[in-house]
């Protein structure tokens, strides 16, 4: 049965597409049960404030309101919320959802109203008076460590939460015998993730169970957390992800808000919803990146690469969420890239500050990783002469050193670096650049090509290498008249992947993609499950389904062969036909197949009834994807105004189920990227205020501002699960922000400027064009 | 306080006796059922909850209802016709254009309009006149192909 | 009128509702009662021509006046600054009126109730001393209107409608370096239309500086209009806008113009004196060095451009509808 795929690999148009473009996809906020409530959380405006009173009772008195919580009242209901990353020695402070004796960031919830009608509940909420007396903040992680700093937590002994550390080879050696050493210090924003929908949750006690729509990427997670911060009984807890606007890595975990929604409705016993207004999401989101690093790379004249050493600080916010401290971890396993670097060491330390709880956010840890080295390499090719993609070539990991153990530990399944670095350079010509480059210097005009040769870490994950379990769920049932359910434990949301499981099981089965219907995001209806993140979709929990249908098909063919009397090695299926191999007169659908199975009288003796099954997949190891991103800019000496001329992107992640969905998951991630390089930027003031609180302030990229993509790919498999696929979800975010930094100071090297962080404002270029013309 | 609404939504008269504080926004969602107009801001900053008021793409979070009095509106509900899938929306779908679907509803009807003024737009007037609308999940690329493509079908 | 004259200072007018609504969202204004002017069908429509003069009813949403065939034959700057404002959606909404009566904008200012209340809020609304500067007797909220500066540069003419009657004023008139009480006129006065004089050989461009193509307010408006007489200045008006809680008119630079060719070399000069009034302060996006810098920087551009000289590269912040279907022409 080794015929090619007639669905996966082929562009097939979303199967999810009716609902969103009719307007016909409920999300949170689009669900009212009878007898709503609606609550609204009094958010602290203080960065650092002890709270020495609330008086609640005018805005108890208010008609249509129904309680009003704060924390004092609410603080035993709660056990501490479980961590899905948990470093060693980390320092955690008291859990308390609703603040109690004092305020740590802006945007923390302090007390909670619930009325019949949401407007009443604001104005409720603006009735409550709480006596803050306002402390000191600290808002710099760096200023954070210092002696005498704010404590953010007066339990611990300061604002260090953890440190991590690890060092592989004899890094000391390496710069002891370097010809050169190039350093720099390099910063990441905070950036916030904003999706189009923001966070919301409703929950709803109802005859002794309770079920809650949530907008979340991890129903299941979800549900665990909520058993052990609540104590609610398992089975009894229902937990929904409708259709959810948006993740991007802040709708993975749990967050206090959604907790109180769901403390509420038990506390009053009639469906609470609760809905974040896009003011309040920008504090009460976490915000991703946030970290800085001081990194140095020994180089030999040749421009071989022979050491490296970063030193991390990471601006965790004010507590650790859920995921939290898994990004300042993660950014340090990449930063030898896609280069041998024989010794390599690396440290982070986690900083509590009076700011928005941080956590992922697409690429979580692997930008900063990645930015991090392809800034090294574009600094020492500048220091030796040598041009940007010659130090890289002469850097690579070449293919035969697969699997590839990096000093990180992290293994690289496979990798054909140069030959996508080749495909990139043809694309743009690249002789032909530097030509017109050098030929509009003299002109006065300044174009810039960035190279981002990076990798990523994709498929999460190896159940051994998480504090979670990481494998995924999938099954697959064949119903009485052949048409397929499939159950996965991923929970899309506009990922896709309703259209690539049918294509896989419809290719499996024989069937078309429109007879098959994936069903996801339920508890109750899917029984176990991770969810969405860490570019884990379609390779973890597409292999899931995968094996699923994988048993599906041994049994139908042991049914095909009792049915026609024949062996079931001989049975074949071709072109939704199964039938004895060398007889294809004789055919059956799986219609046939499964109204037999159901039907139970013509099995075969001993067989069950039914044509179903579930599977796990639990990949052996990450999967590491990788590709060459180029951009081509031009810099107005005049304004500061970067133009992004090109974009060009060869990805490789493996082998590619629906092209059609890559390319978005692509498109979206590299417009991330480049947002992060030129626009992004969530900004406090030295008191802990932020100052981009809003779509006016925060610069989210627009229909106006992005160049066309030049994509294309080459295709290494992944060995480490069935379908060979890595994942690609997070490599556009990974790899665009260094490809644009690159450009643009490539583009003001004859200013004599070697390195500018993100974002790059004009102010920014220009001043830098200033000071050094 | 209430008062009595008379617009005209997706083709049929309506009569709906709805609070003064709600926005239109509120209204088509809270009274009338309209859920497929979305919340994004609240505060004009991201063309989510765009509907069409007499055909010209409007922000219905900044609107009064008072203010559409015998008005047409149309929302995202109304795009296709006699069961028919209108061509933004099929060509939405071919080219998966739609990611999270959030912001479809208000980009779909935002497209409309300039389809209706400028039947054969350039890729340049589509960035423009979608340049109201914030999409985070698809890079806009997919969105400007799906709207070129439905011109170049209508113009047929 | 009776209305306004009723509740005072409670009642506020509403033409588009762009403007206003943010504002009353984040409390930034707490009127009890809103007057619409939808209904008022005097307040709408633009009549009249290039030879004789135009009137733009208040209530003209600025799409009307970026596409009317007359403006953007005759007074292009003014259908390029009303097609650069925020988004076609807003544009639909949004009227002329409320561009020229747009409330001030301060970094300090346009927040939500709870940060401003959060850092002691500023004399612009609840509080008595501005955060931006603190010795600052009065408010330093900036003007960020698109239009206002072309129509300055026009010589348009404003009627105000009041309890009292009505009077015509020059547009400069009806503003006040003063970031709260930036408009003089009388609360219960309205602004009913705007009068643009006959084009009379006067040519304007008009250059917004903002970060993005789209949503953003000017950080910098620069208007220019001149009439020329063969290849000689006769009449200069230089307008600039959001760097003052009012536009503000670069006089020395106009006077150098007058009687003068425009060559390069003096675009340069005039460019550079023209920046001196440019007082932006770090009350808006981008830095205000910067924006005192670009104010040089985008007055030459929109001489060069009066003078058909080249412009250098289009912003893109400015590619507005209009712009794209020039391109689409050629």
């Amino acid at each position: 049965m080794a015929l090619a795929p007639r669905f996966v690999g082929a562009e097939i148009k979303r199967l999810e597409d009716p609902r969103p473009i009719q307007g016909q996809a409920p999300y949170v906020d689009d669900l009212a049960p009878p007898g709503l409530l609606h609550m609204v959380i009094l958010r602290s405006p203080h960065a650092h404030a002890r709270i020495t009173g609330i008086r609640a009772d005018r805005a108890r008195q208010e008609p249509g309101v129904v309680a009003v919580l704060t924390g004092q009242e609410l603080a035993a209901a709660f056990a501490p919320k479980p961590l899905a990353f948990s470093p060693p020695g980390l320092k955690r402070p008291p859990y308390r959802p609703l603040a109690v004796e004092a305020a740590r960031y802006v945007g923390q919830p302090v007390a909670l109203v619930l009325a019949a009608d949401r407007a009443r509940a604001r104005d409720a909420a603006d009735l409550i008076e709480v006596e803050y007396e306002p402390l000191p903040a600290v808002t710099d992680p760096e200023a954070a460590l210092a002696e005498g700093a704010p404590r953010v937590h007066p339990e611990l002994p300061d604002n260090l939460a953890f440190e991590h550390r690890w060092q592989s080879g004899d890094v000391e050696a390496a710069f002891a015998r370097a010809d050169r050493v190039v350093r720099g210090r390099f910063l990441h924003p905070r950036l916030a993730p904003v999706p189009m929908e923001t966070r919301g949750c409703l929950a709803q006690p109802q005859a002794g169970a309770l079920t809650v729509w949530l907008s979340t990427q991890m129903p299941h997670r979800v549900r665990a957390h909520l058993v052990e911060v609540l104590g609610i009984a398992e089975h009894r807890l229902r937990v929904i992800a409708p259709e959810v606007g948006g993740g991007f890595g802040c709708k993975a975990g749990l967050y206090d808000d959604e907790i109180l929604t769901v403390a509420a409705a038990l506390r009053v016993n009639r469906p609470v919803k609760w809905i974040e207004t896009r003011s309040e999401s920008f504090t009460a989101t976490m915000h991703g990146r946030g970290q800085r690093h001081e990194a140095e790379l020994a180089v030999a004249a040749d421009g071989t690469f022979l050491g490296l050493r970063a030193r991390g600080v990471a601006d965790l916010g004010a507590a650790p969420e859920c995921f939290t401290c898994g990004p300042p971890i993660l950014a340090g396993r990449l930063i030898t890239g896609a280069y041998r670097i024989p010794a390599a060491e690396f440290s982070v330390r986690g900083v509590y500050t009076h700011k928005t709880p941080a956590g992922p956010y697409r690429g979580a840890g692997r930008p900063e990783g990645s930015y991090l080295i392809e800034r090294l390499a574009d600094l020492a090719a500048a220091e030796l002469g040598i041009d940007p993609v010659e130090i890289r070539r002469r850097n690579f990991i070449p293919p035969e050193a697969f699997p590839y153990k990096a000093p990180s530990g992290l293994t690289y399944d496979t990798g054909r670096y140069a030959l996508t670095l080749d495909k990139a350079l043809e694309i743009l010509d690249y002789p032909g650049f530097r030509a017109e480059q050098a030929r509009l210097r003299g002109e006065g005009r300044y174009l810039g090509l960035g190279i981002s040769t990076f990798v990523e870490t994709a498929g999460t994950g190896p159940s051994k290498a998480l504090p979670v379990s990481g494998f995924e769920y999938g099954a697959v049932r064949v119903e009485a008249t052949g048409k397929v359910t499939v159950l996965t434990g991923i929970s899309p949301h506009g990922q896709g992947q309703e259209t690539t499981f049918a294509q896989i099981v419809a290719d499996e089965l024989g069937v078309e993609p429109e007879d098959v219907i994936v069903l996801h995001g339920d508890t109750a209806v899917v029984p176990a499950g991770f969810g969405t993140g860490g570019s884990r979709g379609t390779c973890v929990g597409g292999s899931a389904v995968y094996l699923a249908a994988q048993t599906v098909k041994a049994k139908a063919r042991r049914i095909v062969a009792h049915l026609l009397e024949a062996a079931p090695e001989d049975v074949v299926l071709e072109d939704g036909k199964w039938s004895v191999r060398g007889f294809p007169a004789r055919a059956l659908t799986l219609r046939e197949i499964a109204a037999a199975a159901h039907r139970a009288a013509k099995l075969p003796p001993g067989m069950e009834p039914g044509l179903e099954a579930s599977s796990v997949f639990d990949p052996p190891d990450f999967t590491v994807p990788f590709g060459v991103y180029l951009a081509v800019v031009e810099v107005l000496p005049e304004t500061g105004e970067v133009r992004l001329h090109r974009f060009i992107g060869v990805d490789d992640v493996g082998n590619v189920l629906s092209p059609l969905l890559l390319e978005g998951q692509l498109h979206g991630g590299i417009a991330q990227g480049i947002a992060q390089a030129l626009w992004e930027e969530v900004v406090y003031d030295e008191g802990g205020q932020l100052l981009t609180g809003s779509l006016m302030d925060y610069a989210v990229p627009k229909a106006d501002g992005l160049p066309f993509f030049e994509l294309d790919r080459t295709v290494t498999p992944t060995p480490l699960n069935p379908l060979g696929a890595k994942g690609v979800g997070e490599a556009g975010a990974v790899g665009a922000p260094q490809a644009v930094v690159n450009a643009v100071v490539d583009a003001l090297a004859p200013f004599g400027v070697r390195h500018l962080d993100p974002p790059l404002r004009p102010e920014k270029l220009w001043r830098a064009i200033q000071t050094r013309a | 306080m209430r008062e009595l609404l008379t617009p005209r939504v997706n083709g049929d008269d309506v009569q709906v006796l709805a609070p003064v504080h709600k926005t239109l926004l509120e209204v088509l969602r809270e009274e009338l059922g309209l859920t497929g107009t979305k919340h994004g801001c609240e505060l004009g900053e991201c063309g989510t909850c765009t509907v069409l008021l007499d055909g010209e793409p409007v922000l219905s979070c900044l609107l009064l209802p008072v203010e559409c009095q015998g008005r047409e509106i149309l929302t995202v509900e109304g795009m296709a016709q006699a069961g028919r899938l209108h061509p933004l929306q099929q060509s939405f779908a071919e080219l998966g254009a739609a990611q999270c679907g959030y912001c479809t509803p208000g980009i779909l009807l935002a497209a409309k309009a300039l389809l209706e003024h400028n039947p054969r737009p350039s890729r340049e007037a589509i960035r423009v006149a979608l340049a109201g609308n914030l999409c985070r999940c698809t890079g806009y690329t997919k969105i400007l192909d799906a709207v070129e493509l439905a011109a170049a079908r209508q113009g047929r | 009128m009776s209305l306004l004259q009723e509740h005072g200072p409670d009642a506020m007018v509403v033409a588009g509702g762009t403007d206003l609504f943010p504002n009353m969202k984040r409390r930034q204004f707490e009127p009890r009662v809103l007057v619409g002017l939808r209904g008022v069908r005097e307040l709408g429509g633009i009549r009249g021509s290039a030879r004789e003069g135009m009137t733009l009813g208040a209530l003209a949403t600025l799409t009307q006046v970026s596409l009317h065939p007359e403006i953007l034959t005759h007074y292009p700057a003014l259908a390029r600054a009303a097609d650069l404002v925020s988004t076609p959606q807003l544009r639909n909404m949004g009227t002329i009126g409320g561009n020229v009566c747009l409330d001030t904008r301060c970094n300090y200012y346009n927040q939500s109730y709870a940060w401003r209340k959060a850092i002691g809020f500023c004399m612009k609304k609840d509080g008595d001393i501005c955060l931006v500067a603190p010795g600052s007797p009065r408010c330093v909220a900036v003007s960020s209107s698109d239009t206002a500066p072309v129509l300055w540069s026009l010589g348009a003419r404003v009627r105000l409608v009041g309890p009292d009657g009505e009077r015509v004023i020059p547009l400069p008139a009806l503003y006040r370096d003063d970031g709260i009480q930036y408009l003089a006129k009388a609360p219960e006065e309205i602004v009913a239309e705007i009068a643009l004089p006959p084009v009379d050989g006067l040519r304007a461009t008009y250059w917004k500086l903002r970060r993005r193509g789209s949503f953003d307010f000017p950080v910098l408006g620069v208007a220019v209009a001149l009439r020329r007489e063969g290849e000689v200045c006769r009449e200069a008006r230089i307008v600039l806008g959001a760097v003052a809680s009012q536009p503000r008119e670069a006089v020395e630079a106009e006077r150098l113009l007058a009687g003068e060719r425009l060559t390069p070399e003096l675009i340069d000069r005039v460019a550079e004196v023209a920046a001196r009034p440019s007082k932006p302060l770090d009350n808006t996006d981008l830095v205000y060095y910067y924006r005192k810098r670009m104010t040089r920087v985008y007055v030459a551009r929109a001489l060069r451009e009066l003078a058909g000289l080249p412009v250098g590269d289009w912003p893109t912040a400015m590619a507005g509808r209009n712009h794209a279907n020039d391109e689409e022409a050629r």
